[in-house]
């Protein structure tokens, strides 16, 4: 202040010096103005804020009443200095009164004199001392058992003033819920135990656990969680645990018990508090057991899923819902022709369209309202990818415990392959696989029913039966493939020239045979006839060639040629090889005639087979002779002596034995006797045998000629083996090697019936022959046409040219002679110069002794 | 650096005598003294190089005295130092921070040392103003200054730089150079009492209500009889508002404006909603302590300058005046006496001030503190 004034007293001084008396009055006025306005200020602000200040203590007590926990205060001489209503009640039975200012002490001895303290009965003074001591504790926290059924824990602490603030919380709730957790846990029947997250010690483990893993309680509160772990899942756990994460059973995890097994458990794990650590409780499912069952399960399943998926058949299965596709195999998948991610899932109507969704809907729906599999045999469905397909279907409810449907199981066989397999086998079993005309079966199944039908309307019909001309000679010459196309082009035309009302068939090889109704008009059958044969006749185009080759047809006629198949067939043969024996390229009906010399011919045949047996074969012997007359051997010609037919004429019978081979034995026969013969002549004189081309076709020719040889003792250039064209037509380069091993044995070869065939020069060319045997057709018409005496006299000059000796056959007159005398002809055979005779005829010449030969007749 | 301290009075005229070497003028008066802008020519007379820069206050201060009726003022010649004016023209409040930048922008070179910036009292938001400055050349340049002030009128202020002053208009001087020693100091003393309270509804610098209450109420209740000396007397109990996310950076506000109508108060920077507010009052003591703690604060930071002649701007508050009456030479002569001799001190009472905070160093405005700006330059 005395600061204050000097700076007042310096103002109101005047530059003179002197001081204004009034100015410094102002001055100080104003100063005291300003410090009474800073104390009313002061005053004013003050009592505003004790008026705000208790309006805080309000708020604070307002605060304090609605704390859910009872509050109490105590002055420094524990004396109650304010308590919350929570805290009243908290206490209404257990104190009579409160008041401020009383002694916390003095209320709760009195308490404890009235039994209030159930704890303290029986032990008061013990009891008040210990309640007190924590009451004087700086900080102390305990739980008290209240009259009431209730628990309430104390929470006190002094305050620095020396007083006391205290809580109480009724835990009664959370001790019940505590016991009912004890409960809970104890006596569970699932294994259950609280695990210390810090130390991985167990804190309680209850019963459960205890009989399950088989320790003690006290071993078992020993063990950390990882000591019931195997060693290799430690380190998992470890990781687990570090994760710190609660689980609810979504790993499978691997203990161990007492006893060392190994078991298989799911955990699930709640984090909590457990006697103030941070705990996890655990529950403890053992699935070892389900688990080795669910394997089993899924490995049945995996298997089951992959039969499903694997067996031909289709199989469907479909929500019973809905009918929408659940699962699709891969054979259906196959079977529909689209990706089963396609189908499954939709229904018939997004797959099929309308009309068709319906039907496949209402087959669904039957079979789910059935209680038996639905069975559909060879019916159409149509499928997305892959068309209409026939199939077989079996469609099967699946249902559940209620017997509801779940499932529509549908198993599909598609028979489409099959049937078509099935249409194709019995198109095949009727018809010739190469030309595709009916076959024999399906001939006669026709010939059946055409006799069946004839028998009611009576009309006639004829029978045929077709060859082709020299067909054999055909594929010997161009192969079996142009034989094959022939016969196609031949069935075609044959096919397309007979019309609507006649049935035509192949029976095999060349053989044709077809049956066509006459109506009134039975000379209808040789129009046809003839119109096949002329059809045939145009020739063939092959590879640019032209071919051409005949048919041969023998007609026979219902009824007047028989009434049953098999005499109207045999009938119509007999007029086909009548036909083909008159030369070929004919049409025969049918004549009584006729079948007798077919009958002749077969009886013929039978007696064949058991000539050789019977020794009904001799051999007969024509010499052959140089041109000057000398003897030189003789040709083995065979000879049929039939026990009631007498002599049967070789052109009879080796036809027959070549069609049905037993030239082959025969030839053998021939061969050896022949051979045997020539070699007990005295006078080395050749044997000339001939061979058939069948001999060459079987067997192993050159090797029984060399055993004959061997056995017989016969030199090898004694024997001339004589072969015609046919041997070398076919497997042309067989024959020749055939020839060439013959050669090499020292046989020689001759050519016979020399001209008569197509190709003779250029055989010539391909193999050494030593001979050439002029056909006797020519010498016999030597005197009949000039052309003949020009051949043989080509064929001699040919001879001479490739240095091969001719010799001329059938030479019968001595002009003949005479005419190849005069051409140089080599050598010369016929009855000239001797016919045929059993070789005692010939003794002489060969050497014999003539007398001896007598005398072995008649000795 | 050498400097002229000089006043001019009714009866004496300038005190100067003035020269061309002069590179700046400060100058301090009553809007009576500034208004018609005859004192400004006379300077610009005087010191025909220097720029010219000055404000009107709520009472000047030159050395131990404070006065209403002189103006108060300095001529400061640099030896190694260059200084450059900005000045720009606010139509809005609004626009305070936009002119912050502008002048940010202007200011911005090379060796900026330090800024000085004198704005009209009234209609500018100085928190904003403050922010747009900082915002341009950062916060490692300090920044200090003042709002101009009307005494206890509140109805016009008015700066000027290199011109008449003038009403909506903020200048500011930027030093330059290495030899310019630039030292800021700012402190209150108020202490806070009655219960904490929350800002529950504001706009910008507009408070509206208190917990819920308006105000205005709060204020009448306290000033009682004084509350017809509203706005001026609100200076009394200023408030102290803080981030209740940030406790300890804490700010005084002090009010501009009152609205009856509206029941609200308008305070020289940000009322944020949710931020805590506890009145404060003043003890006389304690708010000359503060001075002398705010002018420590310079002078500690001029360093190897400490002995050379230079310049102590002092900027403070209209309610620290209001409050202390005759008294207030108590906090002068605190200041005074934290300085030493060779500071030549002027300054002004101000509707705010402008400063570094003393903890964080963050420049922002203040209210109801005593800041203090020491300039000198290093020996050559």
């Amino acid at each position: 202040m005395k600061k204050l004034f000097a700076k007042q007293l310096v103002k109101a001084t005047r530059p003179s010096g002197e001081v204004d008396l009034e100015a410094l009055a102002a001055l100080v006025v104003s100063a005291y103005e300003d410090a009474d306005r800073d104390a009313r200020r002061i005053d004013r602000s003050m009592s505003l804020m004790i008026e705000e200040l208790g309006q805080v203590h309000q708020r604070l007590l307002d605060a304090f009443e609605a704390v859910p926990e009872g509050l109490v205060m105590f002055d420094t001489e524990d004396r109650y200095v304010l308590w919350n209503r929570r805290y009243a009640e908290l206490h209404a039975d257990v104190f009579d009164e409160l008041a401020v200012g009383m002694r916390f002490e003095d209320a709760i001895r009195a308490a404890v004199a009235k039994g209030r303290y159930p704890e303290a009965v029986g032990r008061e003074e013990e009891w008040l001392a210990e309640r007190l001591a924590r009451h004087a504790r700086p900080k102390d926290s305990h739980e008290y058992y209240f009259p009431g059924d209730r628990w309430i824990r104390v929470e006190e602490r002094r305050t620095v003033d020396g007083g006391s603030i205290g809580v109480r919380i009724d835990i009664t709730e959370m001790k019940q819920r505590e016991e009912s957790f004890r409960l809970l846990f104890d006596s569970n029947p699932v294994p259950m135990w609280v695990l210390d997250l810090e130390s991985h010690k167990f804190l309680a483990v209850n019963d459960a656990a205890l009989a399950h893993y088989g320790y003690t309680r006290e071993q078992f509160l020993a063990l950390t969680v990882f000591d019931i772990r195997p060693h290799e899942d430690r380190e998992k756990l470890a990781q687990f645990m570090r994760e710190g994460k609660d689980s609810y059973g979504e790993t499978i995890w691997r203990h161990q018990k007492s006893n060392g097994a190994i078991i298989q458990v799911y955990v699930y794990s709640r984090s909590l508090k457990y006697q103030g650590r941070v705990a996890r409780l655990n529950a403890i499912i053992d699935v070892t057991e389900r688990k080795h069952a669910e394997d089993d399960l899924h490995r049945t399943k995996g298997f089951l899923n992959a039969v499903i998926e694997n067996v031909p058949t289709t199989i469907i299965v479909k929500d019973a819902r809905d009918c929408r596709f659940a699962l699709i195999n891969r054979a259906g998948e196959e079977f529909f022709g689209v990706p089963r991610g396609e189908m499954i899932g939709k229904n018939a109507y997004q797959v099929y369209p309308k009309e068709r969704a319906e039907s496949v809907i209402a087959r669904d729906r039957q079979a789910l309202q059935s209680d038996s599999p639905l069975i559909n045999y060879d019916h159409l469905i149509y499928t997305p990818g892959n068309g209409a397909r026939t199939v077989t279907s079996k469609k099967l409810a699946i249902r559940d415990n209620d017997g509801e449907p779940q499932y529509l199981l549908t198993v599909i066989d598609d028979v489409t392959d099959r049937k078509r397999a099935e249409q194709q086998i019995a198109h095949l079993a009727h018809h010739d696989p190469l030309t595709n005309l009916p076959n024999r079966a399906s001939f006669n199944e026709h010939f059946e029913s055409k006799l069946r039908q004839t028998e009611a309307d009576g009309q006639a019909f004829a029978v045929m039966c077709i060859n082709l001309d020299r067909f054999r000679n055909v594929n010997d010459v161009f192969g079996h493939s142009t034989g094959d196309r022939i016969l196609c082009d031949v069935s075609d035309r044959l096919k397309n020239a007979i019309g609507k009302d006649a049935f035509l068939a192949r029976l095999g090889g060349d053989e044709f045979a077809l049956i066509a109704a006459l109506g009134s008009q039975p000379e209808a059958a040789a129009t046809l006839a003839e119109r096949l044969l002329a059809k045939v006749s145009e020739g063939f185009d092959i590879e640019g060639q032209l071919l051409r080759t005949g048919l041969s047809i023998g007609v026979a006629v219902y009824p007047n040629d028989g009434t049953d198949m098999t005499t109207l067939l045999g009938n119509a043969d007999a007029a086909l090889h009548r036909a083909k024996a008159e030369g070929r390229g004919a049409i025969r009906f049918f004549e009584a005639e006729m079948d007798q010399r077919l009958r002749e011919r077969r009886a013929l045949q039978h007696d064949l087979k058991s000539a050789m047996e019977r020794n009904e074969l001799v051999l007969h012997f024509q010499p052959q002779a140089h041109i000057d007359g000398m003897i030189l051997g003789f040709e083995a010609l065979v000879r049929w002596r039939h026990p009631k037919r007498g002599s049967v004429s070789p052109s009879t019978f080796i036809p027959i034995a070549e069609e049905s081979e037993l030239i082959i034995p025969m030839g053998e026969w021939i061969l050896r006797t022949a051979c045997h013969e020539a070699a007990t002549w005295p006078r080395p004189l050749q044997i000339a045998i001939n061979l058939s081309p069948i001999q060459f076709r079987h067997g192993d020719l050159p090797g029984l000629v060399h055993t004959i040889l061997l056995e017989t003792g016969l030199t090898a250039n004694r024997l001339e083996l004589e072969i015609t064209e046919g041997a070398l037509i076919g497997d042309f380069s067989r024959a020749v090697s055939i020839l060439r091993r013959l050669k090499a044995l020292g046989v020689r070869i001759a050519m016979d019936d020399f001209g008569t065939g197509y190709s003779s020069l250029s055989y010539l060319q391909s193999f050494p022959f030593d001979k050439i045997k002029i056909d006797q057709t020519f010498i016999s018409n030597l005197n009949r046409n000039a052309q003949s005496a020009a051949i043989v006299r080509a064929v001699v000059g040919l001879g001479h040219g490739l240095k091969l000796p001719v010799v001329a056959e059938g030479v019968e007159t001595e002009d003949q002679l005479a005419f190849l005398k005069n051409e140089a002809c080599d050598e010369v055979q016929g009855f000239l110069i001797g016919r045929p005779r059993p070789i005692q005829d010939y003794a002489e010449l060969v050497g014999r002794q003539t007398t001896m030969t007598h005398l072995s007749r008649t000795g | 650096m050498r400097v002229e301290q000089f006043f001019w009075s009714n009866a004496a005229g300038w005190s100067a005598t003035g020269g061309k070497k002069a590179d700046l003028v400060l100058y301090f008066g009553t809007r009576q003294s500034l208004a018609d802008g005859a004192r400004y020519e006379e300077l610009r007379a005087l010191f025909s190089n220097a720029h010219i820069v000055g404000c009107t206050t709520g009472g000047q201060i030159r050395n131990n005295d404070v006065s209403d009726d002189e103006i108060s003022a300095v001529a400061m010649t640099f030896e190694a130092t260059t200084t450059r004016i900005a000045c720009e023209t606010i139509a809005d409040a609004a626009q305070s921070r936009t002119c912050g930048e502008a002048i940010g922008h202007q200011l911005l070179g090379g060796d900026l040392a330090g800024v000085f910036v004198l704005s009209d009292g009234l209609n500018v938001n100085g928190s904003e103003l403050v922010a747009g400055i900082t915002n341009i050349i950062g916060r490692s340049i300090p920044l200090t200054g003042g709002l101009a002030g009307d005494g206890p009128a509140f109805e016009q202020t008015m700066v000027g730089a290199d011109c008449v002053p003038r009403s909506n208009t903020i200048a500011a001087i930027g030093f330059y150079g290495s030899a310019i020693r630039f030292g800021h100091g700012s402190a209150g003393g108020w202490d806070v009492f009655g219960p904490r309270r929350r800002i529950t509804r504001s706009a910008g610098n507009v408070l509206f209500d208190l917990d819920g209450e308006p105000a205005l109420d709060l204020y009448e209740r306290y000033l009682g009889d004084e509350a017809k000396g509203l706005p001026g007397t609100a200076l009394l109990f200023p408030l102290q508002i803080n981030d209740p996310a940030h406790p300890k950076t804490k700010l005084v506000r002090t009010v501009l404006a009152v609205d009856r109508d509206k029941r609200s108060m308008t305070f020289a920077g940000d009322m944020p909603e949710g931020w805590s507010a506890q009145l404060m009052r003043g003890n006389f003591h304690r708010l000359a302590a503060g001075a002398a703690d705010a002018a420590r604060q310079a002078y500690d930071r001029i360093g190897d300058a400490a002995n050379q002649e230079g310049v102590a701007v002092l900027v403070s508050c209209i309610g620290r005046r209001l409050l202390m009456g005759q008294r207030i030479t108590d906090e002068i002569d605190a200041a005074g006496a934290a300085l030493g001799s060779h500071m030549a001190r002027l300054g002004f009472y101000s509707y705010g001030e402008i400063a570094p905070h003393s903890i964080s160093g963050y420049c922002d405005l203040h209210n109801q503190t005593m800041t203090v700006t020491t300039i000198t330059e290093v020996a050559a």
